[in-house]
């Protein structure tokens, strides 16, 4: 099965370390395979410097493409990741 | 005398020449450099693991400087070394240090031009992800700093035949401990649930962990011996001046004992004493001990070594590989047992072993636990697609291999399982255009002692469980049965029980628990009706001398007369008033 969702980045940190982190995380529990998209670019999700390349800043559209028989529940764990606009903001102080 | 104690893991004992992995005097470390080395040939296999040492290094650094950083300056400072730790073990970065690793170069080259690809991508995008380039540079100079003070060395150098000694053995060295090079382990710390310990018995490699700052006083170049079954190391140099370690010697005597042929009890009867293993390569040595077939073949070994479930493929060449060990007869392949203290390992890796798994094995443990109590056979029901390709794998191996397969169903606790799983393999076989192979059931709940005989109705083969039997019949966790006392009566009437089904329905009955490698439980066992005895490769020829000549029917009647006992104190006397 694969499931395909484009989705708007509100998580206040865009796709940076941490949902980055969130990301891989969320992915290990799933099988299906995971690719984010943006800018014309791919990023595996399980890879944190792949996801971190895509410089990825809040507002920003991202594709979710999954393949796997559990596709759509990944999709939807990392809806809930790149969509948490209530992230804590100990890391404001990011450039 | 040096002789020291630590913890067993695995089975088996082994001796040769010592060799320490760690604070190697002799070894220069290799400048860190970045480039600018001469183009040396290098040994792709062996800079792949410098490679992996010297992340494991790092990796270690990280998650102590970690929780300091949590305690010290809170959670942002925890954060970037988390991020670090992410970008360590991503598989972006391994696949390019394992391209330049390929390609010829040395492990701190690889890793500083991979690190230096990632460090132009991010700056190339810029903005947050360009301050990102930092925590890179930062990256590399840590895993730089972890190449030269990394003195250890290459488990690859190991002598043939040596035992290897070191602090704690990584991972990345266990994964390729191959038990034709190395003849046991020694550590001075480790645990028998670590990473490293599941990998060293999935090789059959035996080894010793956890013994003390002791172990240093066996040094390099000594002839050490290692006995996995009793957690002991001895310095075998010495020898002549300590006379309180004939063990080792027992083990190697027997190795040559010829024992290639059937044991027969007084009155004729063949009992077969085969093998428990783990793998092909222990089912060879089991072979080579004179075991007669493989009574038990522990499948989850398999997942452990993979890091995962292989594939249908990589199943198919071990059980043909273990079926292959022993031309003409019987091949006793376990499906998964999972759940219980076995939990299944989550993390999939590549099946050339070439990227070992690097997660922390208590993730699969916890993951486990929220998978609910499913244990063996009714764990694999529930995962259909994943038993499928099991019995299909076992189904071709069946067909390829020289031995008789038979597929051993764990943890069975109704007549359902067996009838369903059976559906399932006959299934499977008729897809892959083979007979099916017969079917056996372990006898190892309580629940399946009570149905004996319905459960001997629908399978062509009963195993009895000691292990596990034990510990539910008194309620016991299977963590810690040492202290368990088998001479109760609910476990003796339990054997006599699962024994005189086994004889009503006319199925062969075979004992593979911890038990059977016991003498006068070996005894006990025939006498009741056991027709084969399962033990580890090195226990095979005392067992088969337990039993030979084996006169039945006075120690039948006297174990009988032991299960109708109503206290452990009868049954003691009732077992003891002979010659057993």
């Amino acid at each position: 099965m694969t499931i395909e969702r484009v989705i708007t980045v509100t998580h206040a940190e865009g796709l940076h370390a941490r949902p980055a982190r969130e990301i891989v995380d969320a992915t290990s529990d799933y099988d299906a395979d995971v690719v984010l998209r943006s800018n014309g670019r791919d990023a595996r999700a399980t890879s944190p410097l792949e996801l971190t390349a895509l410089g990825v800043e809040p507002g920003t559209e991202v594709e979710i493409r999954a393949d796997g028989p559990d596709a759509s529940a990944a999709v939807t764990a990392i809806t809930a990741v790149l969509t948490d606009d209530d992230a804590d903001t100990t890391v404001a102080s990011e450039s | 005398m040096t002789r020291i104690a630590g913890t067993g893991v695995g089975t088996g004992s082994g001796d040769g020449p010592a060799f320490w992995l760690d604070h190697h005097p002799n070894i220069t470390p290799e400048p860190a450099g970045r480039g600018g080395e001469a183009a040396e040939a290098t040994d792709p296999a062996r800079e792949l693991e410098r490679f992996e040492r010297g992340r494991d290094a790092a990796l270690a650094e990280l998650e102590a400087e970690q929780a300091q950083a949590a305690a010290a300056i809170g959670a942002t400072g925890e954060d970037v070394l988390a991020t670090h730790e992410s970008f360590l073990t991503d598989p972006a970065l391994e696949e390019r240090v394992e391209a330049e690793i390929d390609a010829g170069a040395p492990a701190p080259r690889a890793v500083a031009s991979a690190i230096q690809d990632w460090i132009d991508v991010f700056e190339e995008q810029g903005g947050r992800t360009a301050a990102r380039a930092d925590d890179l540079r930062d990256l590399r100079g840590r895993l730089l700093r972890a190449f030269s003070s990394d003195t250890r060395r290459s488990i690859q150098d190991a002598p043939r035949g040596a035992v290897v000694l070191t602090t704690r053995l990584h991972p990345s060295e266990a994964a390729r401990l191959d038990p034709d090079v190395v003849a046991g382990v020694a550590c001075v710390q480790g645990s028998t649930s670590g990473h490293a310990a599941i990998l060293a018995r999935a090789a059959g490699v035996p080894m010793v962990v956890d013994a003390g700052p002791e172990l240093h006083r066996f040094q390099s170049g000594h002839q050490v011996a290692i006995d996995a079954d009793r957690g002991l190391i001895h310095d075998q140099s010495e020898d002549g001046r300590d006379d309180d370690a004939p063990a080792m010697h027992d083990v190697a005597a027997t190795k040559d004992a010829s024992t290639n042929t059937t044991v027969r009890t007084a009155a004729g009867r063949a009992v077969r004493v085969g093998a428990n293993v783990g793998s092909g390569t222990e089912a060879a040595r089991a072979a080579e001990r004179g075991a007669d077939g493989i009574v038990l073949f522990r499948s989850e070994v398999l997942a452990y070594q993979h890091g995962g479930i292989p594939d249908v493929e990589t199943q198919t060449t071990a059980y043909r590989d273990a079926l292959d060990a022993f031309p003409g007869e019987q091949g006793v392949i376990r499906t998964f047992d999972f759940g219980g203290d076995k939990p299944r390992p989550t993390t999939q890796v590549a099946d050339d072993g070439g990227t070992p798994d690097q997660s922390r094995p208590g993730e699969g443990a916890s993951e486990q636990d929220r998978e609910g109590e499913r244990r063996g056979i009714e764990r694999s029901l529930a995962e259909p697609a994943e038993f499928d390709a099991q019995l299909r794998a076992l189904c071709r191996a069946s067909h390829q291999g020289s031995g008789t397969l038979v597929v051993l169903l764990p943890h069975v606790t109704g007549v359902e399982q067996v009838v369903d799983a059976r559906d399932r393999l006959e299934t499977v076989a008729m897809e892959e255009g083979v007979a099916p192979p017969n079917v056996g059931a372990m006898v190892e709940t309580p629940a399946a002692v009570l149905q004996a005989a319905d459960i001997a109705g629908v399978a062509e083969y009963l195993s009895l469980g000691t292990n596990d039997l034990l510990a539910g019949l008194l309620g016991r966790s299977r963590d810690a049965p040492d202290d368990i006392d088998p001479g109760t009566p609910a476990f003796l009437r339990s054997l006599v029980m699962t024994a005189d089904a086994a004889l009503d329905e006319g199925v062969p009955l075979s004992c593979c628990g911890e038990l059977a490698r016991d003498p006068a439980w070996a005894r006990r066992f025939v006498a009741l009706g056991v027709d084969a005895l399962g033990v580890s490769p090195r226990d095979v020829a005392h067992t088969k001398d337990a039993v030979a000549d084996l006169a039945v029917p006075d120690l039948r009647e006297r174990v009988r007369a032991a299960a109708d006992a109503r206290t452990n104190s009868e049954v003691r006397r009732r077992l003891s008033g002979g010659t057993t």
